[in-house]
């Protein structure tokens, strides 16, 4: 029991120190922006026939460092929109996008925050505890990712910009599982990937070892 | 016996526990997003929420009423949704005590019983916390509903399910 109780200690002071430390504006502008970028790139590649834009977010005139704004539509009617400002020389013109927001701190600070801090406390060898890690990092970033995803091909349907039209089911399946990537999902998805990547190498299993020891089989 | 029954066997006892734990919580997550629970589950189970919260704050002074899954007050109001109400992290206790190997269902029952009503009561004291702090401490309230409400809750799920693992040594070393 001591080796968990002490677990769970070091996993509630190093998060803590972890989102003190991510919630700074250096390092909360630094990521937000690395996470615009990457998932900008990532949209683009995967919605090719969509027009997909990124912006930085403003509060009251002051650079937001927590969310950010991804502006989509058609890209076909964008680009007819800019040929047709261009050949009539029209220097201003509102071109048929959209934008929602998406706000960093919950959607990658708190759960990647969950998934270091529990394998901070984790008891296994450094070098593997960094491996470890990585692996279970660019896996939650993948599904943080595809939540993103299903968020802008629901927009795209539901702001009627005639690209990657869905069917009646087929939104509502999308929608379900907008609603399933919630935080709560990310922090569970985070418990998963520690038990495969972190528990399952590491000295707590020896606790465990214990108690099979004693099992009837 | 079957060449999966044989298989499962020859798995080491951390593997069948993982494996179970992670097919257990998948189908909870089917069921918890199913139009089943939404349509006839969710809604009274978050208005019993809200109505045992309501009365915990009128026991602490607070007037306040409810309204299906809100709990209004004069000068806030709190919404339990769906993915907020404490769910998930009860489901993950109660799916690491089902994926325990080895232990017998009168033992898994009694740690499912006190586990999930101990998260039940701490649930109803999170809710009235918070609607607590959305009245006296505004800035704190999204803090705490993100922080306490979604990692520490977890935790303490976690722990509970540690809890468990004890007694039930305990109770083997006797």
């Amino acid at each position: 029991m001591k080796p968990l109780i002490k677990f769970l200690l070091i996993t509630v002071l190093a998060y803590s120190l972890l989102i003190a430390l991510l919630s700074t504006s250096a390092a909360s502008g630094a990521l937000c922006s690395s996470f615009r970028i990457v998932s900008t790139a990532f949209l683009q590649l995967t919605l090719p026939e969509a027009y997909i834009h990124s912006q930085e977010a403003f509060v009251q005139q002051k650079k937001d460092l927590n969310s950010f704004h991804i502006v989509y539509g058609n890209a076909e009617v964008i680009q007819a929109e800019h040929q047709y400002a261009r050949s009539q020389n029209i220097k201003e013109y509102k071109i048929s996008s959209h934008s929602i927001q998406l706000f960093f701190f919950q959607l990658v600070t708190v759960p990647i925050s969950f998934l270091m801090a529990l394998f901070i406390a984790t008891p296994m060898p450094w070098r593997k505890k960094g491996s470890s890690l990585s692996f279970a990092l660019l896996i939650l970033l993948v599904v943080i990712l595809i939540k993103v995803y299903f968020l802008i091909l629901y927009n795209l349907n539901a702001s009627a910009t005639g690209v990657y039209r869905l069917s009646e089911s087929e939104l509502e399946w999308v929608l379900r599982l907008i609603s399933m990537l919630t935080l709560g999902f990310s922090v569970m998805l985070c418990f998963v990937l520690w038990l495969i990547f972190g528990f399952r190498k590491s000295n707590l299993t020896t606790v465990f070892s214990d108690y099979f020891k004693n099992m009837p089989s | 016996m079957s060449a999966l029954s044989i298989w499962w066997k020859s798995k080491s006892p951390i593997f069948r526990f993982l494996a179970s734990f992670v097919a257990l919580m998948v189908g909870f997550y089917a069921f918890y997003y199913s139009p089943i629970y939404e349509q006839h589950i969710m809604g009274p189970l978050l208005s019993i929420q809200a109505k045992s919260s309501n009365m915990l704050l009128n026991f602490m002074q607070f007037k306040t009423e409810t309204i299906e899954d809100s709990i209004i007050g004069e000068d806030f109001r709190v919404s339990i949704k769906n993915g907020c109400d404490g769910i998930e992290a009860t489901a993950l206790y109660v799916c690491a005590i089902l994926a325990f190997p080895f232990v017998g269902w009168r033992k898994k029952l009694s740690g499912l019983m006190g586990g999930v009503v101990t998260l039940s009561i701490l649930n109803l004291f999170r809710i009235a916390g918070l609607y607590i702090a959305g009245v006296h401490w505004k800035p704190a309230f999204e803090f705490l509903h993100l922080h306490g409400g979604v990692i520490i809750f977890t935790l303490i799920a976690i722990l509970l399910w540690f809890v468990w693992l004890a007694q039930i040594k305990k109770h083997i070393q006797t």
